[in-house]
């Protein structure tokens, strides 16, 4: 009697199957006035869900506008987004979903899942973004269709180097960790720079990512025979806010700068021991911005509640990046939108970008944030005079 | 308990006929009738069944729970991936390679028989030391084998390509090769339960005392187990590695661990068929439930969506069916001919 | 190395090996009694954080809220027992082990679901990041707060471990289940006992890892669980002056290796500890033989 419920319920689960694919199927047309497709293959419940998700909802909001003034070329966008949760083989099943329906751009995942799915993309010549990715390494290990329209690492990580030297601080200690790319690469760009620009590097320690203790890093700091002029780190939220914390309990008072790891309301949460921490991201509002103001008045009423991150602004401009290039191409294809690329050039709401046509990466104006009075605060906005190279360029 | 026995043999191939026949459906399923997407994923569940059936020959035979066949599978990965890399590639993004690697662009057979020598040197230098220890410590030996290994392969950027992984891994795996693997691991696995080494791990797994007094040298009948079980894994991984496009260390960890093991688990570990059947439950769940995922509509009621759905009903069932059988779906039973009781 | 920095990095690695020890207990106490891994072990540090989130954002001090933290981390300790552990006596280890795995996976996807995947924060008292400075050594008080604490539950568990007939029952039971069953001690109720003390413990070190990190995540029992796996095997498996021992071992490790390390080797700090572990295991196995052989009959 068992074995026949267990059977019941798989050829329950089977039927289902079959029932739930058949109906997510849907062929797409490729006529007038059929709606282009955008997908977004990307994690919206594991950790990267912490940048996807938000990328997620400024797109929806970017989509309902474009829509609502008319649509690209008289057609509607639609956009697609499917979780593939950061496993590998279920975001490659996302995009190939999303490829079979006829997309022309994806927006990819922040996660690592990354690198295979924009090699599927790649394949069938639809062009890929880095999602959130600000490695500028990425794009250049897969290919043609692989573009990255934000900031990138390099280039924040000099911006810190010479905003540090144009305050005068000359000495910096480094901490790096080994188990991410990001938080591994961003003080090699970093330390170019600086050094370039005359500063030097006193000291580097290693921290592990998630490790919910740095006492020790702190107390090292604290210990060292003279304080440098700042601690430079890509060190990501939560950890950010214990390491400031234990660094300011070994009586350390010396400046930290971060990098867009850093900037998250969260950071908030160390209270007094994040005061004067300054860290380089994509873009902030501010008084002089109205755009900034409006999107944020937009999402609010469209979402019911405020951005939780101002990466929704990323997957905002993102879109509208996409539409631009498709209605000056006159076509909405996958090529139009590789040649549009090339050489793009796009105001949005976090900032000004030009496409790199030899690097594919987007020159972009970074923006400094600082913490002041329990808030993050806009502090400036820069370009870099010296940009590291990039391994593989 | 030397020689093999012919009723078991029987068996086992009987068994392996019925199993082949399901991955045969599979594969003309894919072929013939399902979409891209879903090939695909009939594809992955093959390959994922034979690393399942791999880890089964060990844990089953055996009974010792082993977070290490993850090393073995990134090991294995590793080794077929920049086997198979294109020079020019290796050239880009691995400069310091030796260049025998550099200048190597293995085929697929190729590609799994150098996966299977270094993961077999890899099992043999790491299986003796873990072999001999007492068995209520082995799981805790594997586990630190496994953290072991991600921490290098993490870390040696001239090799692995560390955090960053191995991109630009050519796609050699068609699904009929996927089909062929999955059959070979499964007989193999088979005949292995069914044979003289076989058999002395598992009364080794019943009573380890009594099998030392019965005269069976339990270090190395486990260490047997374990090259098998290794090898196995070695040529399941260099499959998937030549499936997946790129790949990087955090394929490697404690998820794709617990993700494989509650697969195992789920079926029952005693046998290879519930190795199988564990592996296409979660794939069918999997499945059944990333269209529910994005959220639909029943009649006028707009259902939310539900990130992390397919998580939670994996490990509810997961739960539900140990307590209704703790030896997992299949237990100690293989598939077979259903046969009058003597 | 000056005397100060040696002096400064022991108070660290102290407080770090506090926290380790009563993680390392929690789990050796089921260990114990039931010769059985609890893999939703993290997952009760968890709950005791979100508990304290919700306490904390509603108004309530730190500290009081902690109280709460520490009963609902025995609530979980004894919902994880009913649910994976009860169920499945007498069945193979391997399926109580992946139970209680399964449970460790459902809390956490409930959390991120009905709350939120995104870490929150607990504003912790500003004092207890404050520092007293002794002459030139700089004592942070939340490393002394943390001592404290951990060593008053210790001697607490020694005392009631030795002078209470529930606990020498506990005690007999980490030595020998089975003979400890036959002398008339109820299994159930050792069992429920060592779940309780398994949370109490948990709870207690919960919050004091909340009070360093200011945060919970739906993924913040991780860090906790590996931790306390390494510091039992570090101890021998099952062996509760062994686990404080594993757990002050594995702080005092971490941080040598971290300051005595080059830079460039520090990443591998875990995969040296762990050939540390292998080694222990390879040449002591029997410090765990009493135990194994139980589960073996």
């Amino acid at each position: 009697m068992r074995k026949t419920r267990s059977v019941a319920v798989a050829a329950g689960l089977a039927s289902l199957a079959l029932v739930v694919t058949a109906c997510s199927s849907t062929p797409a047309g490729e006529g007038e006035g059929d709606p282009i497709i955008i997908g977004h293959a990307a994690d919206f419940s594991g950790d990267y869900s912490f940048y996807d998700s938000p990328m997620r909802a400024g797109a929806e909001l970017a989509i309902d506008e474009i829509n609502k003034a008319g649509g690209v070329l008289g057609r509607p966008l639609e956009y697609r987004a499917i979780d593939g949760r950061d496993d590998q083989a279920e975001t490659l099943r996302a995009t190939e979903e999303l490829l079979d329906a006829g997309a022309v751009y994806l927006i990819g995942t922040t996660g690592s899942p990354w690198a295979a799915q924009a090699t599927l993309s790649c394949e069938a010549g639809v062009p890929i973004s880095t999602g959130d990715g600000t490695s500028p390494d990425l794009v250049g290990q897969i290919g043609e269709c692989a573009h990255h329209v934000i900031m990138s690492d390099n280039v924040q990580a000099a911006v810190a180097a010479e905003y540090a030297l144009e305050q005068g601080w000359t000495t910096a200690f480094v901490m790096r960790s080994s188990d991410d790319p990001y938080t591994d690469g961003v003080p090699n760009y970093f330390t170019d720079t600086f050094t370039q620009g005359g500063g030097t590097i006193v000291g580097e320690t290693e921290f592990r990512i998630g490790a919910g203790d740095y006492n020790v890093q702190a107390t090292e700091i604290a210990n060292l025979p003279e304080q440098p002029d700042f601690i430079f780190t890509p060190i990501f939220v939560s950890d950010t806010q214990v390491f400031l914390r234990q660094l300011r309990a070994q009586g350390v008072t010396t400046q930290v700068v971060g990098a867009d790891g850093a900037v998250d309301a969260s950071v908030l949460d160390a209270g007094d021991a994040a005061e004067g921490l300054i860290a380089t991201f994509h873009a902030w509002p501010n008084d002089g911005d109205a755009r900034i103001a409006k999107f944020i008045d937009d999402y609010t009423a469209f979402h019911g509640s405020a951005p939780e991150s101002m990466v929704a602004g990323l997957g905002y401009d993102e879109i509208y990046l996409i539409a631009q290039i498709i209605e000056a191409q006159g076509e909405a294809s996958a090529e139009a939108i590789i040649r549009g690329l090339a050489d793009a050039q796009f105001t949005g709401v976090t900032g000004s970008l030009t496409m790199d046509p030899t690097t594919r990466r987007a020159n972009k104006e970074i923006t400094l944030v600082k913490i002041e009075n329990g808030e993050i605060v806009y502090l400036d906005s820069l370009s870099p005079k010296h940009v590291p190279a990039v391994p593989g360029d | 308990m030397n020689t093999f026995s012919r009723r078991r043999l029987r068996n086992a191939f009987i068994t392996w006929a019925m199993l082949a026949t399901v991955f045969l459906v599979v594969t003309l399923l894919a072929e013939f009738v399902l979409d891209r997407g879903q090939s695909r994923m009939a594809t992955e569940f093959m390959i994922l069944a034979s690393l399942v059936v791999a880890i089964q020959s060990y844990v089953g035979n055996s009974g010792l729970l082993s977070f290490g066949h993850v090393a073995f599978f990134a090991v294995g990965a590793y080794i077929a991936g920049l086997a198979a890399m294109s020079p020019e590639k290796k050239e880009q993004f691995l400069p310091n390679l030796p260049d025998w690697v550099i200048s190597l662009e293995a085929s697929l057979p190729l590609a799994i028989l150098i996966a299977v020598i270094g993961v077999a040197i890899f099992a043999a230098f790491t299986g003796v030391p873990i072999s001999r220890m007492h068995q209520s410590v082995i799981p805790m030996a594997t586990l630190a084998l496994l953290v072991m290994t991600h921490t290098v392969v993490n870390l040696w950027d001239d090799v692995t390509r560390g955090t960053r992984g191995l991109v630009s891994v050519p796609d050699l795996v068609t699904t009929w090769t996927v089909f062929a693997t999955a059959v070979a691991i499964t007989g193999a696995a088979l005949l292995y339960a069914a044979s003289p080494a076989g058999l002395r791990l598992q009364v080794v797994r019943e009573d380890p005392i009594a099998a030392a007094a019965l005269g069976i040298r339990v270090a190395a009948t486990r260490f047997t187990g374990w090259m098998v079980s290794a090898v196995l894994m070695a040529i399941g991984s260099a499959v998937w590695a030549l499936n997946s496009l790129a790949f990087g260390p955090e394929q490697f960890f404690f998820a794709q661990t617990f993700s494989l093991l509650a697969m195992l688990i789920i079926g029952g570990t005693g046998s290879v068929t519930g190795a199988i059947a564990g592996t296409a439950i979660v794939s069918v769940i999997n499945e059944s439930l990333r269209g529910l995922e994005r959220g639909f509509a029943i009649g006028p009621i707009q259902v939310p969506e539900l990130p992390g759905l397919i998580q939670l009903v994996v490990a509810l069932a997961l739960l539900l069916l140990l307590i209704w059988r703790p030896a997992g779906l299949f237990g100690n039973r293989e598939l077979s001919i259903p046969r009058r009781r003597r | 190395m000056t005397v100060e920095l040696l002096v400064q990095q022991l108070i660290n690695a102290l407080s770090l090996g506090s926290i380790y020890a009563l993680l390392a207990l929690g789990l050796a106490v089921v260990y114990s009694v039931l010769g059985l891994l609890n893999f939703a072990y993290g997952e009760i540090i968890t709950i005791a954080g979100y508990c304290m989130f919700f306490l904390v954002s509603g108004g309530m001090d730190f500290w009081y809220a902690a109280i709460f933290g520490v009963i609902a981390a025995i609530a979980t300790s004894l919902l994880i027992q009913l649910v994976a552990f009860r169920p499945l006596r007498g069945a193979p280890a391997n399926a109580v082990i992946f139970a209680s795995f399964a449970v460790s996976i459902i809390i956490k996807a409930l959390i991120s679901n009905v709350i939120s995947p995104r870490p929150r924060g607990i504003p912790v008292p500003s004092w207890v990041d404050g520092v007293i400075q002794l002459g030139s050594f700089r004592l942070p008080i939340l490393a002394l707060i943390t001592i404290a604490i951990a060593v008053v539950a210790m001697v607490a568990l020694t005392w009631a471990l030795h002078y209470s007939t529930p606990g020498l029952a506990i005690r007999a039971a980490a030595e020998d289940f089975t003979v400890t069953r036959l002398m008339g001690a109820p299994a159930g109720r050792l069992i429920l006992l060592a779940f309780v003390l398994s949370g109490i413990l948990a709870g207690i070190a919960g919050v004091l890892w909340i009070a360093r990190t200011g945060s919970v995540s739906p993924a913040m029992g991780f860090t906790p669980l590996l931790q306390s796996f390494i510091a039992i095997v570090l101890g021998g498996l099952g062996n509760l002056r062994g686990a404080v021992i594993g757990g002050f071992a594995l702080a005092f490790i971490e941080v040598a290796l971290q300051v005595l390390l080059p830079t460039a080797v520090v990443p591998f700090t875990a995969a040296l500890t762990l050939v540390a572990v292998v080694v222990i295991l390879y040449f002591r196995p029997q410090g765990f033989s009493k135990l194994a052989q139980e589960r073996v009959a």
